[in-house]
């Protein structure tokens, strides 16, 4: 695996030019020899999280559906000169990463973008409050035990619209790993890649939005 | 190591990250330290909640209009 990953930090492009095929995946067989049960079960494994990114990006319906629509328009005329030197399910997210971008690059003057760490964002202060341990570090209250709620509840249509939207409160730079990390569930070098960012970098930035979304669930299950 | 120097590295060690006398020195904490390992778990299910997200239905009309457009890019494969 790990030669797919000697891309240099900074890459944020898919296949590079000039090199023979390094895997031979059977998902993307499939989808080259015409597999339309293969390709619906992509459309359908992959639509949440790639829409998450791109609403993430465009903060409009309408438009995140059309990012991912020529997200999949761009998977199928690429597919044939998809090298396989990344996965193609991270081959994919790089796409989506690049229309969503492009496309907020666009309508840029319509929206805010706060690309910088702030203590005053979500994300951004301490991982815990530091009012929760005393002078020697210690926690002062034992954090709730959820271990005894129930998975409707955990799972529940109003647990996770607020968990989304805490995601979608995030700045970009830590939406985007938690996104592609734990809602896409590609492996932290690949996020990194993708990113152009560092490993140690990714696992801070997975951590701060952890970190929050744990905090939000805290005060709503509380 | 303090509990407020273990909720830093959690992630670190969820992520299987840290070097192996860091993990001991955490795993050591955690066996002793019940606010710590609520924490964990706390981290760990907020995880799996986020996990849940993935589960959206692509609306119908795009669901469509992708397939056809598959259809459409392979045409011979689909007789």
């Amino acid at each position: 695996m790990s030669i797919a990953y000697r891309w240099g930090s900074g890459a944020r492009h898919y296949p590079l030019p000039g090199v023979a095929s390094l895997t031979t995946d059977p998902e993307l067989e499939a989808l080259r020899a015409g597999d339309e049960a293969a390709f619906a079960e992509l459309l359908d494994g992959y639509h949440g999280p790639l829409f998450r990114l791109a609403m993430g990006h465009l903060r409009d319906r309408d438009a995140a559906e059309d990012a991912v629509q020529e997200t999949w328009l761009q998977v199928l005329a690429g597919l044939d000169r998809f090298e396989g030197r990344s996965s193609l399910k991270t081959w994919i997210f790089g796409i989506l990463l690049n229309v969503a971008r492009s496309r907020r690059r666009r309508e840029s003057r319509l929206l805010p973008f706060t690309s910088l760490f702030r203590r005053d964002e979500p994300g951004g202060g301490p991982i815990v409050d530091p009012d929760r341990f005393n002078k020697e570090g210690r926690w002062t209250s034992l954090p709730d035990n959820w271990a005894g709620l129930p998975e409707s509840r955990l799972l529940s249509r109003e647990v996770l619209g607020r968990v989304g939207a805490a995601i979608d409160e995030l700045p970009p730079k830590l939406r985007e790993v938690i996104v592609l990390h734990d809602v896409a569930g590609l492996p932290s070098a690949d996020v990194a890649a993708l990113l152009g960012i560092s490993e140690v970098n990714q696992r801070v930035r997975l951590h701060r939005a952890r970190a929050y979304v744990r905090r939000v669930l805290e005060e709503y299950l509380r | 190591m303090t509990c407020r120097q273990v909720v830093q590295l959690l992630t670190d060690y969820l992520e299987g990250a840290l070097p192996a006398a860091e993990r001991a020195l955490v795993e050591e904490h955690l066996a002793g330290c019940d606010a710590c390992t609520a924490f964990l778990a706390q981290l760990r299910t907020a995880g799996r909640v986020v996990a849940e997200l993935a589960e959206v239905d692509v609306p119908a009309d795009l669901r469509a209009d992708l397939l056809r457009a598959f259809r459409d890019w392979r045409p011979a494969a689909s007789e």
